[in-house]
Parts: structure tokens; sequence; C-alpha cells
């Protein structure tokens, strides 16, 4: 006799509880009654191969017949295709010999074909993170391939639900790594504050990744890793090893540090203050709004947030991509993806271009285009109202909540979010109203689900009208999140930057390691320059910064040998060849310098990240900076730094 | 942990592993840390599984049934700017800093535990192997906890 997963859940509640409504099965299923009834149906003609029955009491549902042969029956659960794809692969990944079919099939109750089926999906899926299954007298993964723990470490990532995760419930894994997540979780979190912020699902990933050292071969050849990486993997290996009485080498703590760091420490935002930076990534992220932008003829690039979100967004997806897909939850971005299929296929086909394999699911593709989709529908209106929505959840599905309240209340001028921890009184007195994902004692504060249904939205829908057309008129000084500006320092820090630009032609030599130096040598503000030339060609092999089909390099830095910040540019006589942010040969005929004191003031580095931000990431601008000249390019920084002083004063 | 002085040697040369592990051992004999069936065991141990550990340090050490030979826990370390081949001729695995181990029960791999999440930067290997006088040695391997 097999169950699904539901008759046999209605089986225990009949066994647990003895009598049960209708009303009671819903409650304990969660489905509806229509649903009840047929498992109620689908369970009797399960059971009636046992001589049992389910009969009606009194408008109450019991077992009856006979009952004894229960006993006999032992529960076979079953798995969804979704579930056994991923736990065929936990097995592959965690057993060092061979998994025959039939052992497979025994497991999972279900035939060889299947199980066939099951290999050959899953046999696709390891090639795109370049792990190889072997077939002998069974399946294999060889567990000394460099990917072979960081994919087991993805898995567990995706088969483990984030709340799950942080209410210490391990699900399938739980008697095996009970102990060693929780030891895990604790000394990761203790020092996590060291680290740049991250998605809750990337510090699941590093917690996990932490609790699998040492499994299997450590993957060697690990040449640099960056300072906050190291830092923060010596202190919790430090820690780790005393909790677990294991030993963990040099190579342990390296590899460690080194994922890290290409997952998280190089891929920040703000390019110009970190040593290792990941060009590649920032310029994939940039060129697909681009690209796209280009076949659609809207301009994304126009939509700072949109740059934020697909970034954190897609740094995430590549940290834990989804291995196995499950349908049931597409359709969420499916549905809401209904009037936008032309930007579907653009952002589809440029997304297989730009990006790895192991990135490309249909699901990923779909909530790629989704923030793009979310892009266009973002526009401030007429009658306003401010609403804070308190939430712990991801970026993506919030964006997604909120995106469909503006849709439905086009009177919503913004949504600002707070986690719910943040929520203070003071809120109250500046918002219109105030939502929020997750049940809090203070009964004001209205409760949504992160994906409302229909009928939600149609009561939040009145609700928002209500709170419309009572509110009181707020008179809000226009608050200013990010602390206190003084803009007076911004304005002198513009003056001061615009007066040290300048503009020179360079007769340089003719390979790009020889025009550094000269470039460097031209410069008053720099007190070592011999070291200050290494340091830059040092830093461009590791981040190269030419600029793809621009015909400009980047050269930055943040350095003590610095004397004054400046930004500076080089026109060559000679072009010289230098690699591009995507890896690839550039000819380079203007060099722009932008070189950052150590200590230096806050305004100052701001807009220096600025100028830094509009070199790689706004078409328009590079198109400046490619071809202007001294006085159009001087009045494009006047101009950037009059924008950015104007962002703050909102 | 505490590093004595007089267990730091600066700016030694060796001609193979077995005389570097050798070193290592006498200098803990004479001291008084263990007994001398123990260096055999530290030759031992590292046929077994090379106690080379990656970043350009080595940390001898004896095997686990060694351990009884072990009077108290003490470590001596020693600079060879030549640095000694741990490896074979064709893939090298050249130390410059040894760190040779005796331990009591855990305090063994405690001790390795440390050095090798120090030595994990580079950095921190380069000034040991650059280190000029014992204070110094003992100064850069203070700071660890």
């Amino acid at each position: 006799m097999l169950l699904t997963k539901r008759e046999e859940h209605l089986l225990k509640a009949f066994q647990d509880y003895g009598k049960l409504s209708i009303d009671n099965i819903s409650d304990i299923l969660k489905v509806s009654k229509r649903t009840v009834y047929r498992t109620i149906s689908d369970l009797t003609t399960s059971l009636n191969t046992l001589n049992i029955s389910i009969i009606k009491e009194d408008n109450r549902y019991i077992l009856a017949g006979e009952l004894e042969n229960l006993r006999q029956f032992s529960s076979q659960v079953t798995y969804t295709r979704n579930e056994r794809l991923n736990l065929i692969t936990y097995r592959l990944l965690t057993t060092s010999g061979e998994v025959t079919n039939e052992e497979l099939q025994t497991e999972f109750g279900v035939s060889n074909v299947t199980i066939i089926q099951d290999i050959a999906d899953i046999e696709k899926r390891l090639a795109d993170f370049d792990l190889i299954l072997g077939r002998k007298k069974g399946y294999q993964i060889d567990l000394n391939q460099d990917n072979a723990r960081r994919l087991l470490a993805i898995l567990m990532v995706n088969t483990i639900p984030v709340s799950d995760f942080g209410n210490q419930d391990y699900g399938y894994y739980h008697e095996s790594y009970d102990q060693s997540f929780n030891q895990a979780s604790a000394i990761f979190q203790k020092y996590q504050e060291n680290l740049p912020e991250m998605d809750a699902k990337m510090s699941q990933f590093f917690i996990i990744l932490l609790a699998l050292a040492n499994h299997g071969v450590t993957p060697g050849n690990i040449k640099l890793v960056s300072k906050v990486s190291l830092d923060f993997t010596q202190s919790v290996y430090a820690e780790y090893s005393k909790v677990t009485g294991h030993f963990y080498s040099i190579q342990e703590i390296l590899y460690y540090a080194s994922i890290l760091d290409e997952l998280l420490i190089k891929r920040q935002e703000t390019p110009l203050f970190h040593e290792n930076f990941d060009s590649a990534f920032y310029y994939s992220v940039s060129n697909l709004i681009d690209k796209v932008a280009l076949y659609t003829k809207i301009n994304f690039a126009k939509d700072r947030v949109l740059f934020k979100f697909l970034f954190n967004h897609i740094r995430l997806s590549l940290a834990v991509p989804t291995l196995f897909e499950d349908n049931s939850n597409a359709v969420i971005a499916h549905s809401a993806l209904q009037h936008s299929e032309y930007l579907h296929r653009v952002v589809s086909l440029l997304v297989m271009e730009i990006f790895p394999r192991y990135l490309q699911s249909e699901s990923e593709l779909e909530l790629i285009t989704l923030h793009f989709a979310s892009s266009l529908r973002r526009s401030p209106d007429i009658y306003p109202i401010v609403i804070l929505l308190l939430t712990d959840e991801r970026p993506l599905a919030r964006e997604l909540l909120i995106t469909r309240i503006k849709t439905m209340a086009p009177f919503v001028e913004a949504v600002h979010v707070k986690p719910p921890l943040r929520f203070s009184q003071e809120d109250k007195e500046y918002y219109d109203c105030i939502l929020t994902t997750k049940l809090l004692k203070d009964e004001s504060v209205k409760v949504v689900s992160i994906y409302p249904d229909g009928k939600e939205m149609l009561q939040l829908q009145d609700y928002l009208q209500e709170v419309q057309s009572n509110r009181e008129v707020r008179v809000r000084e226009q608050k200013i999140f990010d602390g206190e500006y003084d803009f007076q320092k911004y304005f002198l820090a513009s003056q001061i930057l615009l007066e040290r630009f300048s503009y020179q032609h360079l007769d340089n030599l003719s390979t790009f390691e020889e025009t550094v130096p000269m470039v460097v040598n031209k410069i008053d503000y720099i007190s070592d320059k011999d070291y200050l030339s290494q340091k830059l060609l040092r830093r461009f092999e590791i981040s190269p910064m030419a600029i793809p089909e621009t015909h400009l390099a980047l050269l930055h830095t943040y350095s003590s040998r610095v004397t004054e910040s400046c930004f500076m540019i080089f026109d060559l006589n000679v072009p010289v060849n230098a690699q591009s942010m995507n890896h690839e040969t550039e000819s380079v005929s203007r060099i722009l310098v932008m070189l950052t004191r150590m200590g230096e003031s806050e305004e100052i580095r701001d807009l220096m990240s600025a100028i830094s931000q509009s070199i790689i990431e706004n078409h328009l601008y590079t198109e400046i900076y490619k071809t202007g000249n001294k006085d159009i390019i001087y009045q494009l920084l006047n101009q950037i730094f009059t924008e950015k002083i104007k962002k703050l004063e909102n | 942990m505490e590093f004595q002085k007089d267990l730091i040697k600066l700016n030694q040369a060796f001609d193979n592993k077995e005389a570097a592990i050798r070193f290592c051992g006498q200098m803990l004999f004479q001291a008084g840390y263990v007994e001398e069936d123990y260096i055999e065991a530290m030759i031992q141990r590292n046929k077994e599984l090379s106690v080379y550990m990656g970043n350009f340090i080595a940390i001898p050490h004896g095997t686990d049934a060694a351990k009884e030979k072990v009077i108290k826990s003490g470590i001596t370390i020693v600079q060879v700017p030549d640095g000694v081949n741990f490896g074979t001729e064709e893939d090298p695995q050249v130390a410059t800093v040894l760190f040779g181990i005796a331990g009591i029960g855990d305090e063994h791999l405690q001790i390795i535990q440390k050095i090798s999440i120090f030595c994990a930067d580079i950095d921190n290997v380069v000034k040991l192997a650059d280190a000029q006088s014992e204070d110094e040695v003992v100064r850069l391997l203070d700071s660890v906890e």
C-alpha cells in the first residue's frame, strides 16, 4: 500500500486523535474542505486493501474494521519528484562508494525506469557544476572533485528553508548534522558583523559550508585571499576547532576564505574601496541592464534601484543556485509575467549569454525578468500616502509585495521597509499606515502575507483606501535616513576635486606596464611613485578595469602614498593593450586615474564613489568619458557632484 | 602557550627533511620536554603523513603512540632561510619555518591548530621567516590568542 503524503498525514491524525470532523481535518492538513473530502475518499480506497474503512458518526469520522492490520503497515513515505532528485543527489554526494539503482528503488519506492530518468536529470545538472557522475556497477560521484563539497552545501541550503534553519529545524539532515549546524551557526553569527551585509540565505550557505569543513578532500591551490576574509576565517576556525575538537589545516582555512571572497567580499556594490573587486561580475550586471535597455528601448539604466536589486539578487543566486526546480513554486513569478513576454524573452537570452550555465533555470530567468518588470512599475502618484512595511523577507519577495500594493493602490507614494525589530513609536507618527508580514503585538499594525492571495489583496485595497480618506495631513520634514549631511562640506569637497581635475596628453611607451609608471610620474599628489605604480599594476591584474568597447581604462586605488585625492585623465599617444572587466583585451587610448588618500573625509570619498560609478555603470556617461574634451568632462563632473548632493538632500 | 627563547633557533640549514625533523626532536629532548625515543616517532609520523602544512611551514611532531614519551608540552621554532624540502623532487614542498611540537593529550592538537590558523596568513609566515631575533619571534607568536 502506497500512501500520498497527505493521506499519510490524515491516517496519522486518525491514529492520534480518533474522531475528526471535516473542520478538524481541514485545519490539520491545511487544505480546503473540498480537498478534505477527496483525501478521505482516497484514503478509504487505500485502506480497503487492509480491510479498514472510514465511517461517519455524528458528523465526525473514525477508522473502523481490522485496525490491527495497521500495525503491519510500515510507513512508506512518498517523495515528490523534486524531493527525490535532491535526496538522490545527497546520497551520491555523501557516499564514497557506489549507489545502485536497486538501492534507490527501495529507498524511494519507485521503479527502475523512474530512477534512470532521475539519474539522467541529476547527471545533466551536475555537469553544470563541472561534476562528473560515474557509472560502473552503480552510480558514483568522485568526491575528490573540487566542487563536491560546495555543491553539497548548496543542496542543503536548497532543501532547508531559511526560516526552519533559523529555528534549528534541519529536516532530513537533523540526525547527522544537528550538532555541527548549531555549533557553526553560533560561531558564524558571533563574527558576522565583521563581514559585509548579506542575505539570510547566503549566511545559511556559509554556516553549512563551515559545518562541512574537512568533508571529503580539501580543494587546494588557493593563492590569494583578502584580508577581511582571512581575518574572519581565522577567528571563526580558531573557535570552531575548540568546540569540535577537530583539526583544520591551512588549506581548509584558505579554502573557506576564498569562497567568502568569491561570493561575497569581492562582489560589493561600491567598487572603489575594495582591493579585490570582482569587476567581471559588476560588469555583467550593468551590461545586462544596458543590453536589455538596448533591445527593449526602455532606459532601465535610469532606475538606480534596479541595479541594486539585480546585483544582490544575482549575487545570491550565483552563490546558492536552485539545483532542481520545484514547479509548484514557479507559479508566482510566472503569473506576474503574463504581460511581459517580449521582455522575458530578451532578458532570458541575455542572461544565458552573460551568466554561467548553472544559473539559468527557468524560474531564475523569470525572477530576473520580474526585476525588470517591477522597475517599470515603480512610479509615485498624486494622492500620496506613505507606508512602512515591516518585514524580514528577501528583497525580491518584498519587492513583489510592494509592486502589488502599488499596482492596486496607485496613490501609494512610497513604501519604506524596515525589519520589525527596528520598529519604533516614532514611525507611527511619520507614516500614514504600517504593514507587517509578521504578527506583532501592536494591534494598530496591519498584518499582511508576503504572498497575499487575491482576496487578501482586495481587503488590503479597502484598508488602504480607508487610510487614505482618513489620513491626517502630516507635515513631514524631509526625514534624512542616513544621518546628517553637511552640504556645505560636500560643496567644498566638490570644488576641491574640480580644481585638482586635470587632462593631459602622454607621450607613452607601447605597453600598459610601461605606461602606468609614466602616468604616475605625471601626478604630483603621490609620495612614493614606484610603490604606487606597482600597486596599481598589481591591482589591475587582480581586478582588470579596462571598460569593454570604450578604449578606456580606469586606474584607481586607496593608499597611504597618495597625498591628495584626485581624478585625472591621460590621453595616450600610442594605444596600449590592457585586460578589460570581462577579461578580454581592450585597446586603451585614454586612462582615467582616481586616487584616494588614506583617511580621506567622508564627503570626498562619497564624491569619488560617485565618479567611479558614473564611469562603469552609466552608458551615456561612459560615452562622454570616452570622447569628451577637458571642458566637457569638467561639466560632467560638476553635474555628477550636483546630482549626488541633490540625492543626499532628498 | 608559552614560548621559550632558548627553544627558538634562527638561521638554520638542513640537507633534508629528516635532518630537520631530527634537529627539532633533539632540541625538545635536550630541553627535557620528551624522552629520546620521541625523536624516532617524529620521523615515523612524517613518513605516515607529511607534516608539511602548506604556506611554507612544517609542524614536526610524534605519532599518537609516542605520546607517552612526552614529559611536558613544549614547542621549538626553527627558522630555515634557504628552506628545506618536505616534498619530493618533482613536487617540492619547501618549509622555511619549522614548529617542533611535543604536546600532552589534547594540547598537541590545540597547538597545531593555533599555528595553522596564524600561518594561514602568509604575511605572518614571512614575518616569522624574516625575524631577526628570538624576541621578535616570541612577540609575533604572542599576538596569537
